[in-house]
């Protein structure tokens, strides 16, 4: 499912250009900018590439549970605020940043082979020089 | 001559819950011997610490209230993630990356094994150890 199927709207261009370039990676096979809503607003899937959750709703239905749990700050003044969470499951690893300025998320998913810290980084390298929140830590 | 007291249905329903009280509280203690590990907890399904807690002479960076809420939102987090193992896959461990801290959890049958650890591990390599600690890999 492409981003047009989604939302019909790239709301972050910029973003969406960083989405893809991180869909050019080989393992990874979503990158994407959920809004506070749970609607997809930049990035998609890599192209010709069949989503693991082929139900549309489904799929919205995750990024609302993604988008609500990432940019909760219920710890954040003891534990610190968050800079990823990340699930390594069977078939794929996801992992999501909040962006809690914009209360966007994004969302990066890849195969399961590959190392989540390394993945992380590789992200924060692509996206850093954006995100007030990273000079917010 | 008269029959020996056999345990009754009850009887061995507590017997089985002491025995695994006794091998969670062991799991968590082995763990707690990581320097880089503050925490190892076994969460039930109704948000309680069953077994593990903090380790000896560490300060929590949260209050006990806190605390319940924590685990009351981490078996929340489990149970909705579950709804999209069909999909994925089934969780091997979720994390979340914080300025003060890194919370691993890991699915174990019902309960939910919680770690948290000083920020500067690296992932992957603690939740292995982890895994291979406690007999999930």
């Amino acid at each position: 499912m492409g981003k047009s199927e989604m939302s019909g709207l790239v709301q972050y261009p910029d973003y969406d250009k960083k989405c893809k370039k991180l869909c050019e990676e080989k393992e990874i096979r979503f990158a994407g900018i959920i809004d506070e809503g749970g609607k997809m607003v930049a990035g998609g899937f890599k192209e010709g590439l069949t989503p693991l959750e082929k139900d549309k709703h489904r799929l919205e239905e995750f990024m609302k549970f993604v988008s609500k749990f990432s940019l909760l700050k219920s710890f954040d003044e003891t534990l610190g605020p968050t800079s990823y969470l990340a699930a390594r499951r069977e078939k794929v690893i996801l992992i999501s940043f909040p962006f809690p300025l914009t209360k966007i998320t994004l969302l990066v998913s890849a195969n399961p082979g590959i190392d989540i810290e390394g993945l992380a980084g590789h992200i924060v390298d692509i996206f850093d020089s954006d995100e007030a929140r990273f000079a917010e830590r | 001559m008269t029959k020996p007291d056999l345990p009754s249905g009850d009887d061995m329903i507590l017997m089985e819950k002491s025995n695994e009280s006794w091998l969670f509280e062991q799991k968590c203690q082995a763990l707690l011997v990581f320097p880089e590990i503050r925490f190892a907890g076994m969460i039930n399904r109704m948000g309680r610490l069953v077994a593990g807690g903090y380790k000896k002479g560490e300060t929590p960076l949260e209050d006990a209230a806190e605390r319940q809420k924590m685990y009351m939102e981490l078996v929340l987090r489990v149970s909705m993630r579950q709804e999209f193992d069909y999909s994925f896959g089934p969780v091997k461990y979720t994390a979340s990356r914080r300025e003060k801290a890194v919370v691993i959890s890991f699915p174990l049958g019902a309960n939910v094994l919680l770690v948290s650890t000083i920020p500067d591990v690296d992932l992957d390599k603690t939740a292995k150890k982890i895994m291979k600690h406690v007999g999930l890999s």
